[in-house]
């Protein structure tokens, strides 16, 4: 029993022992810190027995280099701080912690050099490179500084610095697409069948740094549509030509530039900055469409919120067809007239002319704008201002009797009934129609966050005064517009992505207006699905307006054939009711193949 | 039974002695815990080491799929710390041309979702993206959303598994599992860390089903400015046969890079 008794008493004291603090579990007693600033290990930590390990690593705010000693404990003799005198280093400090003591060196500032670890036995010396001593894991590897774990990939390119590839600094970028629409079926005498267009534009860009830089560009266009009414059409224009300067929390760009402001996609009410290419109307995607105009940008980024303020000295309009193209506004209007009414009033109307008023270049027709933007927590909003003219103008006659023109344009089935009611014969004024540039100013709202899985952006904006024809008397009158826009982003998976955008457009008039109704609501729907990552993609576009059936959808099937050439095949498919925004171009639908080739 | 008994003495005594016992051999297998320092203080030690307060690399990412085909991308990344513990990384694609101008903004927050932002030069505008969805993959290479955030150590429970060599570094084994309500596509990874380096050199990845899918390696490394830096690196994507292989070509640290790098505006300026 006495034994037992003992036996439970020793077991006892290795409990105790075991469980003592942790000071006494070290067996490893550190002994001595010596610092001695004229030598090159001028660091030496002796233990009381052989040291089992170490770990040594930086740590910054404040900078410090660090060494702990495994299993070891402080002898109660060595001081917690040592102050020294030397250029890069404050103090030294010591502490015990549960599994190892710390010793910590206190660096000056961002102060950072060169240390090295060695162990011998108790003692383990910090000194500055170069050192082969043998030490512990990396430090074994000598004085290389470099560590070459598996060799799968050959010799790392030397490069000094970060001045590689990309650090180019002059640059040159381009983008060619050649594309070919064929009609599904002939549906019209007067429709091409066939339309070819190409789209070259290439940059040079110069990097004076990497947020300051200046680009210069060339846009080229070329359309040409072929079959019963030839239309062709080129155009040569500056593509983006401007310099980017930041400095400190401002920035600023100066030259022919496309700024989006605003949050949402294909319907974007706040994205009025630049004109557009409207060549194949809404065929192309919004962003593609843009064209660069000549501006000013200055920004400020500060703690309350960003304000960016844009002058643009010069107007530039959209470009656009009126009558000659399968996608004008009016295609082929004089023809088509022509081939509907009697061969006396067909002649007369094939000389129909539609003159652009041009905004003159006086710094009283410029446009403006400001934007405020900031970040909430997840939320970005952002205010805009914006007082410009409208990029598509609204036709006015010249003459009392070109007023039967326009409601001829506006309603060509009544060609014959308006032709009767004519008193005098129709002169070569009457056959023109100005078009005039309006004014208009907006006052828009956007905002993006994410909830949940999807990231959702919106839009509000309020038009002071919009310019639209009226039904009764084909003059211009100025209304007040309210247009708002929700979009949704979703990711399925890595390979499926869905896009929702809903608009709704409230026009505050009495009157009826040609041309669209006085409220307005359109679903936009895309879905991608990557087939093959980085080589097949299909891709399915959809607009349906809720307010007059009309629907437009697109498939495509991508093929991306490397880093620089890739394949569309796709179709433009059009559903529309006689008097619907779509209506003149039901019998467009085709299928395209188009070729992009980027450098 | 009595106190002062012989029998309840001598109960009392064997019972203490398999106390003892027992607690001594608790004791003795836990005895790393005793030497070595905790999974999560090497964990923190990794998280914290010092990797300069900012840094601009240029890097190739190699895109390997199963046939061995290669796609090659190059970009450049500003990363840098700002006050609050929130770093801001800011990737950059300059080729090739079909890629070039794509732009991922990073801010790392510390106890709130992450903010994060892509520009797509087709677009020419600055996107916010979803974060919650990390699992998907970044730019279509074996990185996802979630690999690319610096990974806070409280996220995962660590448990150290021991100490192994790899490929001559002495390193320490952990297991991190993810936590209960984090947001995460991993079941748990193992990490090998080297001892001297506090550097992350190789992780399994496994997913829910416990099924290793990823293994990433660090196949160099260099001391470049006073800090270990990886530079050259491999993720593996054994469920798609896929790699992605990052080559660093270049970095500078603590170059004092202006916070505007670290802006939509900058995002979408190129």
């Amino acid at each position: 029993m006495i034994r037992k008794r003992d036996a439970g008493c020793c077991l006892a004291f290795l409990l105790f022992y075991f469980c003592f603090p942790q000071e006494c579990l070290a067996i490893n007693v550190v002994e001595k810190i010596e610092f001695k600033e004229t030598e090159q290990a001028f660091l030496t930590i002796v233990c009381s027995e052989k040291v089992s390990d170490y770990t040594s690593f930086y740590l910054k705010d404040p900078s410090r280099f660090v060494v702990d000693v495994k299993d070891a404990r402080l002898s109660e003799r060595i001081g917690r701080r040592i102050s020294l005198n030397h250029l890069d280093m404050i103090s030294i400090r010591t502490g015990d912690h549960k599994e190892y003591a710390r010793v910590v060196l206190d660096l000056k500032g961002a102060t950072k050099p060169d240390l090295m670890v060695h162990q011998e036995e108790n003692v383990i010396c910090v000194a500055e490179t170069p050192c082969n001593e043998a030490h512990n894991g990396i430090l074994l590897l000598g004085d290389s500084n470099e560590i070459i774990l598996e060799d799968r990939e050959g010799p790392i390119p030397e490069e000094k610095g970060t001045h590689g590839e990309s650090e180019r600094k002059v640059k040159l970028e381009g983008d060619l697409e050649v594309k070919y629409s064929g009609d599904i079926s002939e549906d019209d005498q007067l429709e091409n069948l066939h339309d070819a267009r190409s789209l070259f534009t290439s940059t040079i860009k110069y990097l004076l740094s990497p947020q300051n830089f200046i680009k210069a560009g060339i846009r080229v266009r070329y359309i040409e549509e072929w079959d019963n009414s030839r239309y062709s059409f080129t155009k040569v224009t500056l593509g983006e030509a401007y310099l980017n300067l930041v400095q400190g929390d401002f920035y600023a760009s100066c030259g022919n530039q496309i700024v989006r402001w605003g949050s949402t996609d294909e319907i974007s009410p706040i994205d009025v900055i630049n004109p557009e290419d409207l060549t194949e109307l809404f065929i192309n995607r919004r962003a593609e469409r843009k064209l660069p105009a000549p501006m000013v940008r200055l920004g400020w980024l500060n703690e309350i919120m960003n304000i960016e303020v844009i002058y643009l000295p010069v107007f530039l309009d959209s470009d656009v067809e009126y009558f000659d193209s399968d996608w004008s506004l009016f295609p082929h209007f004089p023809d088509r007239i022509a081939e509907v009414s009697p061969a006396a009033i067909g002649s007369v109307m094939k000389e129909i002319r539609l003159e652009e008023k041009k905004v003159g270049r006086k710094l009283e027709n410029g446009e403006g704008g400001v934007r405020l933007t900031k970040s909430l927590s997840n939320l970005d909003i952002g205010f805009s201002f914006f007082y410009g003219w409208e990029d598509i103008p609204q036709p006015t006659p010249r003459t009392e009797s070109g007023k039967s023109i326009m409601q001829i344009l506006f309603g060509p089935q009544q060609a014959g009934q308006i032709f009767s009611k004519l008193t005098a014969p129709l002169t070569s004024n009457d056959l023109i129609l100005d078009l005039e540039y309006n004014r208009f100013s907006l006052y828009g709202l956007d905002f993006a966050t994410t909830w949940r899985d999807l990231a959702i952006r919106g839009e509000l904006a309020y038009f002071k005064e919009r310019h639209f024809l009226r039904t009764r008397d084909l003059s211009i009158v100025s209304e007040e517009v309210f247009q708002g826009v929700i979009g949704v982003d979703y990711n399925i998976s890595d390979d499926w992505y869905v896009n929702c955008l809903y608009s709704y457009e409230r026009i505050f008039s009495d009157e009826d207006l040609i041309g669209t109704e006085r409220s307005n609501e359109n679903l936009i729907g895309s879905v991608i699905w990557d087939i093959k990552k980085d080589q097949f993609t299909f891709g399915l576009y959809s607009f349906y307006s809720l307010t007059d059936k009309s629907f437009y959808l697109n498939p495509s099937f991508v093929w991306d054939m490397g880093d620089h050439l890739r394949w569309e095949i796709g179709a433009n498919l059009i559903w529309s009711g006689c008097g619907a925004a779509l209506f003149p171009y039901k019998d467009n639908d085709n299928i395209y193949v188009e070729l992009n080739f980027c450098f | 039974m009595l106190p002062g008994d012989a029998m309840y003495f001598e109960s009392k005594s064997v019972r203490a002695c398999w106390l003892a016992l027992f607690l001594l051999f608790v004791l003795v297998i836990s005895e790393n815990g005793f030497c070595q320092p905790s999974a999560t203080q090497i964990m923190e030690q990794v998280y914290h080491r010092d990797d300069g307060d900012d840094s601009k690399a240029v890097s190739e990412m190699i895109l390997e799929d199963k046939n061995g085909d290669r796609r090659i991308r190059e970009l450049i990344v500003y990363t840098k710390d700002f006050p609050g513990d929130v770093i801001k990384s800011l990737t950059r694609f300059t080729s090739p041309a079909d890629i070039a101008g794509t732009g991922f903004l990073n801010w790392d927050n510390k106890d709130k979702q992450d903010d994060q932002f892509l520009y797509l030069p087709a677009l020419k505008r600055v996107r916010r993206i979803v974060t919650t969805q990390k699992h998907l993959r970044f730019v279509n290479s074996d990185f996802t959303y979630e690999d690319m955030e610096r990974r806070e150590v409280d996220r995962d429970t660590h448990q150290l598994l021991g100490t192994t060599q790899y490929k001559d570094l002495d390193c320490y084994l952990i297991r991190s599992i993810p936590k209960e309500m984090t947001n995460t596509q991993y079941g748990y990874f193992k990490s090998w860390i080297a001892k001297n380096l506090n550097i992350i050199v190789k992780t399994e990845f496994y997913d829910k089903n416990q099924d290793h899918y990823k293994t990433y390696t660090a196949l160099a490394l260099k001391k470049i400015d006073h800090i270990w830096t990886i530079t050259h690196a491999l993720l593996e994507d054994h469920k798609r046969n896929h790699k992605t292989i990052l080559k660093l070509k270049g970095i500078e640290y603590n170059i004092n890079l202006s916070d505007s790098y670290f802006t939509k505006n900058f995002l979408g300026s190129y």
